[in-house]
């Protein structure tokens, strides 16, 4: 792959990411938009003579808090990201980073009327290797299987630690969609630089792609 | 006379149920939808005057659900909802055969005017 098209891929990864986070922080600002509007509504009510709901005034309240945070949540992953664009190998904790590419990719996985969980242990797995690319990688498996689905489905995305090998296991329930591997194929190559292996379980109920990251503690120079 | 009937279309839960609560305040009769299946399940056995449809809904666009629901309700006006088409170059992309297209957030009261407006083209409700 050449530098001008790796770099298009990179640009690529981050405008999809972007577009998606803004769209899902426009509807927060679109929901908050429409509570503020219900609460000019309860107050032209009590002008007019109604008696102020006071649970509904608070139902209000509570549904416009958790908008808030929905909103800061997005920021803070987006504002992240925008940290992780290091291409440099470095340690860094594999769950919170599959969190975070978890809830930047929700929109896309909504889209389908995917469900996009993570499986992970709240405990933190260390790895050494290049955080932006391997995000990149996860991302463009999870797009590219997303596009295969066409009914409402699960995917968990979780690390298992195995020895000193660890691995993303990105599990398809249930599988009533037609994948094909060769969608697949032109991952091969990143995934070749960066030296992790990719398998693939297909079967007609369930399905599930796992990214084996290389033994790479003792030679993170190797990446 | 009878009430307006306008049907929401929008998968983002809270803004469709709380717009619906709020044109129902101003008087419409509305029905919400949080996907294409379930919009075309209530254009099927409901009369509506307007739908306003989100473009961007899961599986199809809101393009594609006009066309289906103009299979069910050939002259029902459509108003769009979009945080991108606020310009004539996004408006030209979304294709021919809507009303109108509003960015969100949405101000009620240009919601409001374009759904009266909307009607007020019907021929026979002038």
């Amino acid at each position: 792959m050449s530098v001008e098209n790796s770099l298009q891929q990179q640009f690529t990864f981050v405008e999809k990411i972007t577009a998606g986070v803004t769209h899902d922080m426009n509807n927060v600002l679109a929901v908050i938009n429409e509570y503020s509007g219900l609460l000019e509504d309860q107050i032209y009510l009590a002008e007019n003579g109604a008696q102020l709901n006071l649970d509904k005034l608070q139902s209000i309240s509570e549904r416009l808090s958790n908008q808030v945070v929905r909103g800061r949540n997005l920021m803070k992953s987006l504002n992240k990201f925008a940290h992780e664009t290091d291409q440099n190998v470095s340690a860094f904790d594999l769950n919170e980073m599959l969190e975070n590419l978890i809830l930047l990719c929700n929109r896309f996985a909504l889209a389908q009327q995917i469900e996009l969980k993570s499986n992970s242990t709240n405990s933190k797995i260390v790895i050494v290797h290049k955080a932006f690319a391997l995000k990149q990688l996860v991302f463009n498996v999870l797009i590219t299987l997303f596009e295969q689905i066409n009914s409402p489905s699960e995917i968990l995305v979780s690390s298992i630690p195995n020895g000193s090998q660890t691995k993303i296991v990105i599990e398809l329930h249930p599988n009533s969609s037609t994948l094909s591997i060769d969608n697949f194929s032109i991952f091969d190559e990143s995934a070749e630089k960066l030296s992790v292996l990719i398998e693939y379980h297909f079967s007609d109920a369930d399905a599930s792609i796992d990214l084996l990251l290389p033994n790479n503690f003792n030679n993170p120079q190797d990446l | 006379m009878s009430k307006i009937k306008v049907l929401l279309v929008d998968d983002e839960e809270e803004l469709v149920f709380t717009l619906s609560e709020r044109l129902q305040f101003r008087g419409f009769d509305t029905d919400a939808a949080l996907n294409s299946v379930d919009a075309l399940r209530l254009a099927s056995i409901n009369d509506y005057d307007v739908a306003v449809i989100d473009l961007k809904l899961p599986l199809v666009t809101g393009q594609d659900l006009m066309k289906m629901i103009k299979h069910i309700q050939p002259d029902l006006k459509i108003i769009f909802m979009t945080g991108h088409c606020s310009d004539d170059q996004g408006r030209k992309g979304i294709g021919k055969g809507y009303f109108d297209c509003l960015i969100k957030p949405i101000k009620i009261d240009i919601l409001f005017e374009s759904i009266i407006a909307a009607v007020l083209s019907y021929p026979e409700k002038k």
